[in-house]
């Protein structure tokens, strides 16, 4: 790793974890003292990766290493219920650090999961308190599930339609104010 | 780094934006987003040259 890497790397790690802070610090739930943000860590890596009934099979261990390797000012988000992996999140700045970019979320599945109905709520708000820490001016959610554009909508997203390629995927955006 | 007025300022927003939005889903999807293709680099790339240069 290149000394500027390394600095930057270790800049943002301190961002990331001071994001994971407020957003839970300001959660409005009552049980949000059992809720807990991190970097992905391996036991939350070996967790999703072990769960049963997963709605799509992604490679998160690749996932991770490749925007570690690209990106010292990505977003990762691990979302933990007491000691419970509920979540996991990947997203990054744009090139020029104008936009943050919610890229995948995957909620871990099952019944047992105390999450489930606020994963990508936290997750949202995550991004935007790093979006706010590092100065974005945009959140954007590339390719949205179709089920959660309406959610995303009702907090002010607008939603932008791609053209089905993979250079121009949808995409909802939020303008961050002052 | 991120001083504590920063801090501050942030957690006001937060707080301000959770007051207007839902915080719980009813049927949360059990994922978004797509991996595979999420290059979008050279799209944005573009539209901030482009807003760059606008404001130049």
């Amino acid at each position: 790793m290149q000394g500027s890497h390394k600095t930057a790397e270790e800049k943002y790690k301190n961002i990331r974890k001071i994001a994971h802070e407020i957003t839970v610090e300001e959660l409005p739930y009552q049980d949000k003292n059992a809720i807990a943000l991190t970097d992905i860590s391996a036991a939350a890596l070996n967790a999703i990766s072990c769960a049963k009934g997963r709605s799509v099979d992604w490679d998160w261990n690749f996932g991770v290493r490749s925007y570690r390797t690209r990106y010292p000012n990505r977003f990762e988000l691990a979302i933990w219920y007491s000691s419970t992996v509920c979540g996991l999140s990947l997203g990054r700045p744009s090139y020029h650090g104008s936009r943050v970019r919610l890229d995948f979320i995957e909620r871990v599945p099952g019944t047992n999961n105390p999450l489930v109905g606020r994963v990508t709520p936290i997750a949202v708000t995550a991004y935007e308190v790093y979006a706010r820490l590092i100065d974005a001016r945009q959140v954007r959610i590339i390719s949205p599930a179709e089920a959660l554009i309406e959610y995303y909508t009702s907090l002010n997203y607008v939603f932008v339609k791609g053209s089905g390629s993979q250079m121009n995927p949808s995409y909802l955006y939020k303008s961050l104010e002052g | 780094m991120v001083d504590e007025k920063k801090i501050q300022e942030v957690k006001k927003k937060i707080r301000e934006t959770m007051k207007e939005q839902s915080m719980e889903l009813d049927n949360e999807p059990g994922h978004s987003g797509d991996p595979i293709n999420t290059i979008q680099k050279d799209v944005e790339e573009k539209e901030e040259e482009n807003e760059s240069r606008n404001r130049q």
